[in-house]
């Protein structure tokens, strides 16, 4: 009896640890395979940025809207404007323009999303390292890690962050369309732009499953605000392809960056409105 | 113990006496009111959010640091003064400093604590604050020299003057009973007054003295960095912000002091152990410290109006002739009182304590009002971007729990002053007299091995942590090897601070 007991106790444990040989062998020869075209493809040191056309964009806020419908950023109305608690990742900033010629408005306005910094003073004061480069240039913010301290929103020289100032309670109803891929941010914390890492993450995704590398077509309108724009004022994609249409609109002699003095380095650029064009 | 021979007065200390219903009412119970009030406000802030405060969005015309960054700021200043005229007295043996330097020292302790409470309050998630900076902290970040350093280490380190300098009056306090007498005797355990322990204290304090005094400088001067080192926030931005800052410290720290002392001189009878030359030495200490801080102001301002800086001149505009003017030439008009009273006190070769505590407590107000112009016109006016301006005052939320936070430090105050001689009994009785002291060589042997061995540890600890910390050589931005690195860095330094308590409290056989 007790060596029948022992028996299939024996043939149990047996069963358990072949199955546990058997998954570990199967990760171990999947980390341990070479990596495939595709991979290698995705592989290619990236450096994302942004281009933005003043002369195209007609300052409709349609990037505005999208980027807080695509990322649940809490709305505001005039009670949050008057509070100053106004949540907005991409913005338009009214821009007083020196020397504005005739027939032109002393006013423009810019759409701002975080700059992705290269040299990110945001990053550097973070004392927990919330907030970081990651390994494609992209200024990421773990939620969770922030500690609410602020001192990287009265950092950057953009004010491109905000900070949660208090809960929010997402009506019923809106709760079914808030973005299943964006995680909600608790109160307390910074938040900021992510270049819509998580669409980002999806294309890639889908291109290493079609084994095929990015197109540029398809990174130019992949943010949300891009991908919103009417005018296609705003165009996303690599810095580090000489050929992408970002990287021949930052080559414009249009083309500057916002207070490059400070020697942030922001991967956004803005493309002055063209004169002979009106 | 005895006092010295042809000393008259009977052994008393100088604590506070038992205080009466009025002391009482404006002593412990308007605090108390104070802290739980400041405790409800704190519950609405936590509850609610930060919405309850007047703090907003930078960039949204508001100021997302204020109320407590200030006091933040202003009481580890405070801390690093009591530090500095503690270390002060022993290092360069100013005798006039030495009545002072026990409440330097609690001062100091108390301060660091009420600022480490500002911080908390000032967080977002606190609790995560708690938990993630020992962690996490990251030595790139300016506040990891605040957090480390000044909060840990100069909390350490003032406890470790504080106690080596309070064991011979807790011995005495001991030995004449009561409530707490089991505290003074953990306190004084294994104290005997005599010549060579006596000896071995000031030795100790000496050396921690020495290490520390330059320390104060790089802490304080962090925290200066914080705000200092922003090159995008226009106000802020500058190499004079740590001086300055250090100044205002001296200037705040030595008014208080000026106040604290005027008030046991006057009311508590201290006139032998503070006799009026402290006040005249120390008041013309603060003239000078007002000097040099209104050159530094003098500085600041022309090289910003020269340069003329758009976004700088924005900011020195709203501090001059703007919103923030009020403060700004309150505090100019406080500082140039005192340094008149300071003045005239100096040419008269003279000491009125009365007018000396006004001083102290002009300077202070002073102190405050140059914390609030320092922390908040650059958030809400210093844009490099067309941000619309704005406008920063407390809330009652802030003020509620600053209040509370003050009441602690008041009650703890009390509490301590009631308990504890608050000027050391040697201030009043001169040297104890010489008690022989057998010690065997192995006791000696013995002394040094902890000693050294405590100190080389400690050392070698904090420089693991850092290294863990700090990922030298490698990229900047990312975690501690070692999660909580940071506790062992600040561990290593707190256990090489302790080491002057090793070499004082190993029992001579
Ligand atoms: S724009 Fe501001 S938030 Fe964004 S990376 Fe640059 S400094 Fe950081
Ligand atoms: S608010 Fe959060 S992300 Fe910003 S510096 Fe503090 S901890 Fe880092």
């Amino acid at each position: 009896m007790s060596k029948n007991k022992r028996s299939t106790r024996r043939g149990m444990m047996a069963a358990f640890m072949s199955r546990i040989v058997d998954r570990v062998t199967r990760r171990t020869s999947k980390a341990l395979a070479q990596p495939s075209d595709s991979e290698e493809l995705l592989s290619v040191e990236r450096k994302w940025g942004m281009a933005i056309d003043l002369d195209l964009c007609n300052g409709c806020g349609a990037c505005v809207v999208s980027c807080r419908s695509e990322n649940n950023v809490p709305t505001s109305g005039p009670e949050e404007e008057n509070k100053g608690t106004t949540m907005e990742w991409m913005s338009l900033l009214p821009h007083h323009k020196e020397g504005s010629g005739d027939g032109e408005l002393p006013v423009e306005l810019l759409p701002m999303p975080c700059f992705h910094c290269e040299n990110p003073p945001c990053v550097k004061v973070c004392p927990v390292n919330a907030t970081y480069v990651n390994e494609e240039g992209l200024v990421a913010q773990i939620w969770d890690r922030c500690i609410g301290c602020r001192y990287c929103t009265v950092a950057c020289p953009y004010d491109r962050r905000v900070f949660n100032w208090k809960h929010t309670d997402w009506p019923e109803t809106y709760r079914n369309f808030l973005n299943p891929d964006v995680a909600l941010r608790p109160e307390g914390v910074v938040e900021k732009c992510t270049f819509c890492h998580h669409r980002l993450r999806k294309l890639k995704e889908t291109a290493a499953l079609e084994e095929r590398p990015m197109h540029d077509g398809e990174l130019e309108t992949m943010t949300a605000c891009a991908e919103a724009c009417p005018a296609v004022a705003i165009v996303f994609g690599d810095l580090n392809d000489p050929d992408s249409r970002v990287s021949r609109m930052t080559r414009s002699p249009r083309a500057s960056r916002l207070h490059e003095h400070l020697g942030t380095k922001p991967k956004v650029s803005y493309l002055a409105k063209d004169r002979k064009s009106r | 113990m005895k006092h010295s021979a042809g000393s008259v007065t009977p052994l008393q200390p100088l604590r506070l006496p038992k205080i009466g219903p009025l002391g009482i009412i404006v002593w412990v119970v308007i605090p108390l009111v104070l802290i739980a009030i400041g405790i409800y406000a704190f519950a609405q802030q936590r509850l609610h959010g930060d919405v309850v405060t007047n703090m907003r969005s930078v960039g949204d015309g508001g100021a997302a640091w204020g109320l407590y960054i200030m006091f933040d700021i202003f009481f580890v200043g405070l801390a690093a003064t009591g530090i500095a005229v503690s270390t002060g007295a022993h290092l360069f043996r100013i005798r006039d400093l030495r009545p002072l330097a026990r409440i330097a020292e609690f001062l100091a302790v108390l301060s660091l604590i009420l600022a480490g409470m500002c911080v908390m309050a000032d967080q977002g998630r606190p609790m995560a604050a708690l938990w993630k900076l020992p962690q996490f902290a990251r030595v790139m970040s300016p506040f990891f020299g605040s957090f480390t350093l000044i909060v840990g280490v100069g909390v350490a380190a003032s406890l470790v003057m504080l106690y080596l300098g309070g064991r011979g009056d807790a011995a005495w306090c001991a030995r004449a009973g009561g409530p707490f007498s089991w505290v003074y005797r953990i306190w004084a355990s294994g104290y005997r007054g005599t010549d060579r322990e006596l000896l071995r204290h000031r030795r100790a304090r000496f050396w921690l003295s020495l290490t520390f005094f330059p320390f104060i400088v790089i802490a304080y001067s962090t925290l200066g960095f914080v705000f200092g080192t922003q090159g995008g926030r226009p106000g802020w931005f500058g190499a004079l912000r740590a001086p300055s800052m250090l100044i205002v410290a001296g200037i705040s720290g030595v008014g208080l002091l000026l106040a604290i002392a005027g008030v046991l001189h006057r009311y508590l009878g201290a006139h032998n152990a503070i006799p009026v030359r402290v006040f005249q030495r120390l008041g013309n200490v603060l003239l000078i410290l007002i000097s040099v801080f209104l050159y530094l102001l003098a500085v600041e301002t022309l090289t910003e109006r020269y340069a003329g800086q758009t976004a700088a001149l924005r900011v020195a505009d709203a501090v001059t002739f703007g919103v923030y003017a009020p403060a700004f030439w309150t505090m100019l008009a406080l500082l140039f009182v005192s340094m008149g009273i300071l003045f005239v006190q100096f040419l008269a070769r003279k000491a009125l304590i009365g007018w000396t505590v006004i001083a102290g407590l002009l300077v202070n107000g002073a102190a405050i009002l140059r914390r609030f112009l320092v922390v908040v016109p650059a958030q809400t006016h210093g844009h490099h971007l067309d941000y619309p301006a704005g406008f920063y005052v407390p809330g009652w939320i802030e003020v509620a729990v600053l209040l509370g936070i003050i009441s602690i430090g008041v009650l703890a105050f009390v509490a301590f002053m009631r308990c504890f001689p608050i000027v050391p009994l040697h201030a009043y009785y001169g040297r104890m007299r010489n008690v022989l002291e057998p010690e065997t060589q192995g006791r000696i042997l013995l002394r040094r091995v902890l000693t050294t061995g405590s100190m080389v540890g400690g050392l070698a600890l904090g420089a693991v942590g850092l290294a863990l910390s700090a990922r030298f050589g490698t990229e900047p931005f990312l975690d501690p090897i070692v999660p909580f690195s940071p506790v062992i860095f600040i561990a290593g330094i707190v256990m090489t601070i302790y080491s002057a308590a090793v070499y004082v409290i190993v029992p001579p056989g």
